[in-house]
């Protein structure tokens, strides 16, 4: 069949300039200084699961010290430091890196029928700004960890610990990684999609990679700057934010929230795209709403940019300007509802098959609407003005970010492993991973809820006076501590499994779930070049009652021989 | 590949009306028991705000209540009324439908409603908030936070104290101030905060409505002994807190008596 009898949409397609470059021969080229987005983005995988693992035993060193009212093992010194890596590190170098560098490069260019990301030697250089700011973070110990909270508000933070410093370079070498990802992604997906692929038939998991993008790109740099200028405060006393030599507080809370507002949403927006992948697969059925659930992704996108001093409703803001920022807050639930009734709606009518990526997919709808109502009690100026800087808002954000963000990581992870690594998975330790995490996870952070209400404050190493004044202060403390524990062992299961499934897991196959987006179409794991031949793309994927909507890709089971370096066989006649 | 025939469905399928039935009826029964549950029996309201807050918390606590039931509950029907049963063929599907705009303008003009009505409400507590009380004829207390306790200003009295008192009804205009960091000034019972920031002033415009003795926490990381830094609100009579403010002259005339009269230190 020749190619161009092929609707191709807006799309045209280079065949004549199309070609495989050949296989890195070394072991360093193939595996340490890749520039293939599969293997990076393993590298995140691998790299991000370690900082969640170090993270993660923080946040159990916070638990226990929580267990008694006085503190039970750490002094405030200690506690301070531990409290601000564990924040730091789940949000920079856990969640983010996983989101977006994670899926982002192994999965968004084989979703869109690409050979790889477009400028694979800046991919390459971005992964490796990650581990080296990792560490960055983690010396910060040898020489006094940085104790504000990983909001590190002005001016304490400018008389913080000299780790404070490693702090603001470890931050701001991460934020160069994320610009250089986003703007990497951004001009992929624009110009890489196979042809056909038109921007409604792009696979979701793109879609939400395109609006991460693009909040990366244009957010990222505010940080850089704020924390640019806190470095040069600290290290050279040039006083920007510190008011006894004329700074302003308040500067840096704009700074560091312009950003970090909209990374909330680089953090959900990819685990949205996962769940949109993951639902329809599992159920059996399209997509409810694509057009609104990618839609909505882009408004929150936008949206994300103009609510980010809904942080600051204590600060100090002039009172009118509270107001915009309430009620376009509001406005943003909007979209979120969309896209959660959407999700409800796929399931409505399935033929719903409970594979641990599945379970993970509906535990995140149970546990991320719940946090998005949370967030509305948030957003009110005046209900804010009772619960901010309490355990309300540790409830309400760890329910968006563990019960979302990490939520959708283990439902992508259980999802795409056996296409990074062509074996399955074991269904039973997956499902018990779920339940010890769901439980686990709503016994911990469902009575913080009350705890902040009743009056507890974040960032306390000791809650006498809350203790004094809340009888049950300990006791809820304390089935929180509990629970976490079990959230802890928990995520043993999942490192068991991917072990278990190097040893014996059984060979995947091209497509294990029967799932209808591009990255199934080639072997698992896909070989280095991913597609022999560029697919042409005729539909949107997600019809489970029509045929698959590819052309080009029936020569796909053989792999190709030799690498080669000048283009790979065209279709007969393509240029003769 | 033959292509597997989608599965054809007339109305909600089984079950739906009468779970969609109970779980209006959970929602009716949360509503009662919300909005008929005097908040003050669980944190005391020590203040007319914290009413106000309270009755907006509640109309956001029967609605999330509702969407958390509806949303939660729904999920969980489907996934056990939709699930693949044992006798299903592999290759079975689903119900290929992948739109319904009715649906979708519903579940898109309710929430923006509830959240239209929530706003406004919000709004009216916070004007009331921000300048619902008649500045000139309140009292007019300054709080300076510093690490890490609290500082209270009083008209009338020379040097600041550090333990806060106001009297019973009478309305009050505080000023929040800092020194050093940011700190944050808040009473539970009061459900008010105002973070205290070096340079910048602060108001907070409310009326205590409860006699007691309340504690005031810092909400905003202010140094190694953060956790330690709290202070004492006693909200008495008119009666005892002039004999209070009385006694704090006479206090700060006697420590500054040895002195040289004219120096203030």
């Amino acid at each position: 069949m020749a190619v161009s009898a092929i609707g191709y949409g807006q799309q045209t397609f280079d065949q004549e300039h199309d070609h495989i470059h050949p296989e890195p021969d070394s072991f360093i080229r193939k595996y340490v200084f890749s520039i293939d987005h599969k293997i990076i983005g393993f590298q995140y995988m691998i790299t991000g699961f370690l900082f969640f693992v170090i993270a993660g035993l923080l946040a159990e060193v916070i638990r226990i010290q929580l267990l008694t009212p006085a503190g039970a093992i750490l002094k405030p010194e200690v506690y301070n430091g531990v409290y601000t890596l564990h924040g730091t590190a789940m949000v920079w170098m856990v969640i983010i890196p996983l989101v977006t560098g994670g899926f982002g490069n192994f999965v968004m260019p084989l979703q869109i029928g690409a050979r790889d990301v477009a400028f694979p030697w800046l991919n390459m250089v971005s992964f490796w700004i990650f581990p080296v700011s990792g560490m960055l973070l983690f010396a910060s110990v040898l020489v006094g960890a940085p104790d504000a909270g990983w909001t590190e508000y002005a001016p304490i933070s400018v008389q913080g610990p000299p780790g404070t410093n490693l702090w603001c370079a470890a931050i701001f070498l991460i934020g160069i990684s994320s610009t250089m990802t986003g703007l990497n992604f951004m001009v992929t997906i624009a110009k890489m999609r196979a042809p056909g692929m038109t921007w409604t038939r792009m696979p979701l998991f793109t879609w939400a990679t395109f609006a991460t993008a693009l909040i990366n790109m244009v957010a990222t740099v505010a940080l850089s700057a704020a924390l640019a200028a806190l470095f040069i405060e600290r290290v050279f006393g040039v006083p920007f934010f510190d008011p006894a030599h004329g700074g302003s507080p308040i500067l840096w809370q704009h700074m560091f929230w312009f950003y970090s507002h909209p990374a909330v949403y680089i953090m959900i927006l990819p685990a949205f795209g996962i769940i949109s992948e993951v639902l329809p697969t599992f159920a059996r059925k399209p997509i409810f709403g694509y057009k609104m659930i990618a839609f909505s992704s882009l408004s929150i996108a936008i949206l994300g940019f103009a609510v980010w001093a809904h942080h600051m409703f204590t600060s100090g803001l002039a009172p009118w300007l509270q107001l915009p920022f309430m009620l376009i807050t509001m406005v943003i639930g909007i979209p979120t509802g969309i896209k959660i009734f959407s999700w409800m709606a796929t399931l409505w009518g399935g033929k719903i098959h409970f594979s641990p990526a599945m379970l993970f997919a509906v535990g995140f709808l149970l546990t991320f609407s719940f946090g998005g109502v949370t967030g509305v009690f948030l957003a009110s100026v005046p209900a804010d003005l009772h619960e901010h800087g309490t355990y309300f808002v540790v409830a309400h954000f760890h329910y968006v970010l563990f019960g979302g963000s990490v939520f959708g990581i283990f439902s992508g992870m259980y999802y795409w492993w056996p296409k990074m690594t062509g074996r399955l998975m074991n269904e039973a330790l997956g499902k018990w991973h779920f339940w010890t995490t769901f439980i686990g996870f709503n016994g911990t952070f469902l009575p913080m809820h009350w705890l902040g209400l009743y009056g507890m404050p974040r960032r306390y190493a000791s809650y006498p006076a809350f203790a004094a004044l809340y009888p049950q202060a300990q006791f809820w403390n304390d089935v929180a501590s509990g629970f976490s524990f079990l959230m802890a062992s928990s995520t043993l299961l999942f490192f068991a499994n991917m072990l278990w499934s190097f040893k014996y897991g059984k060979p995947a196959g091209k497509n294990p779930w029967g799932a209808r987006t591009l990255e199934w179409m080639i072997a698992s794991p896909p070989p280095y070049y991913n597609f022999k031949h560029i697919p042409a793309v005729l539909d949107n994927p997600y019809y489970f009652d029509k045929p698959l909507p590819y052309r080009n890709l029936e020569d796909e089971d053989t792999p190709l021989e030799k690498p080669v370096d000048k283009p790979a066989s065209h279709r007969t006649g393509a240029h003769a | 590949m033959a292509q597997v025939v989608a599965p054809q469905q007339k109305g909600m399928g089984p079950g739906f009306w009468t779970v969609t039935l109970i779980m209006t009826a959970i929602n009716i029964i949360w509503g009662f028991f919300v909005t008929n549950l005097d908040f003050g029996t669980l944190i005391p309201e020590a203040s007319d705000r914290a009413v106000d807050i309270d009755n907006l918390f509640k109309f956001m606590a029967v609605f999330g209540g509702a969407i958390t039931v509806y949303v939660t509950g729904y999920i969980v029907y489907f996934c056990i009324v939709w699930r693949r049963r044992a006798t299903d063929p592999p290759d079975a599907i689903g119900i290929q439908i992948h739109d319904a705009p009715a649906l979708e303008i519903w579940w898109t003009i309710i929430p923006a409603i509830l959240l239209a009505v929530l706003s406004w409400l919000s709004v009216k507590v916070w004007a009331q908030i921000q300048f619902g009380t008649a500045t000139a004829t309140a009292l007019s207390t300054e709080v300076i936070a510093h690490q890490f306790a609290y500082s209270f200003r009083y008209p009338g009295l020379a040097d600041p104290v550090d333990e806060m008192h106001l009297p019973i009804g009478k309305p009050v205009h505080l000023i929040v101030t800092s020194t050093d960091v940011i700190h944050s000034f808040w009473v539970p019972d009061m459900r008010l905060k105002a973070d205290t920031v070096p340079g910048i002033t602060q108001y907070l415009n409310f009326t205590p409505t409860r006699l007691g003795t309340y504690t005031i926490e810092c909400t905003e990381f202010c140094g190694l002994a953060h956790s330690q830094m709290s202070g004492k609100l006693v909200v008495e009579s008119p009666e005892q807190f002039q004999t209070w403010l009385d006694r704090q002259k006479l206090a700060q005339s006697k420590a500054a008596a040895p002195s040289n009269p004219g120096e203030k230190k």
